[in-house]
């Protein structure tokens, strides 16, 4: 599978605004829904985060649930350039996030391949602060897109 | 939506989060990606924040809620889309759509019903 494909401008935040964990969930999942089903999924994303944050280190965190809330898996990405208090492993502040809804039933297990394949990418887009680069959402698939052809 | 519907829904949310965490496949890739858990035992905790939700579920409703897991295997609450229901796909009466507030079942399928 190749995580570009499921990238989409809309689901790309290059500027987000929170400093704590909670208002950063809740602009990620703004990119997918506003309503209330929204906060009901982020406070599913807070029990998660509480048996262990999902900030993997290195400034990248992976939050991720199952809802229907998705009827198809989402992935949404976001950067700060000031950095999220997030709890992470080695307690430093994140700076690239990747969000994955799933829903419930997903035949093929694409959740737990996108999951394995967002942190396969992660590890190339930190290397020497690749992810800083773009300035647009396209750009940033366009990233993504040229590290797994090279993988 | 209901405050007891809201319950139900964060129920079942947390009921797929436990049957991930349960899930040995998926414990190994999680541990893989490089999630640590802080918690000794993560279903556990789970666990121990489900009984705490019960408490705010209504005995009755939670008896229905998983009936009818146990029947489907899948989801209890689901949405109404486009007026069809979200588990079964069969059409739900209007006159449903009136009350919305209230919980509702699907006639066909008997599964908790909200409206998006
Ligand atoms: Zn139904």
């Amino acid at each position: 599978m190749n995580l570009y494909n499921l990238l989409k401008p809309e689901c790309i935040n290059l500027s987000l605004s929170g400093r704590k964990k909670k208002d950063v969930l809740r602009e990620l999942m703004g990119c997918i829904r506003k309503d209330k089903d929204s906060d009901l999924l982020v406070s599913t994303l807070l029990k998660r985060e509480d048996l262990g944050s999902t900030g993997i280190g290195k400034g990248v965190a992976i939050p991720h649930g199952r809802s229907l809330v998705a009827d198809k898996l989402e992935v949404v990405v976001g950067r700060s350039d000031a950095g999220v208090e997030f709890n992470a492993i080695d307690k430093k502040p994140v700076h690239l996030f990747f969000l994955i809804v799933a829903p419930p039933q997903d035949p093929g297990n694409q959740y737990l391949i996108t999951l394995g394949r967002v942190a396969v990418v992660c590890q190339e887009l930190l290397k020497r602060k690749r992810y800083e680069k773009p300035q647009t959402p396209e750009e940033f698939i366009a990233l993504v897109k040229e590290i797994e052809g090279e993988l | 939506m209901s405050d007891e519907l809201k319950s139900l829904l964060e129920l079942q949310h947390l009921d797929y989060m436990i049957k991930d965490w349960r899930n040995t496949e998926m414990r190994r890739e999680f541990k893989k990606i490089g999630f640590q858990t802080t918690a000794e035992d993560p279903v556990q905790m789970l666990l121990k924040k489900r009984k705490k939700l019960l408490e705010r579920i209504n005995p009755a409703l939670y008896q229905m809620y998983q009936r009818i897991i146990s029947r489907y295997n899948d989801w209890a609450i689901v949405p109404v889309v486009n007026g069809f229901c979200g588990g079964c796909f069969s059409k739900v009466p209007t006159e449903l759509s009136g009350q919305r507030g209230a919980v509702h079942n699907c006639p066909n399928c008997g599964r908790f019903i909200y409206w998006d």
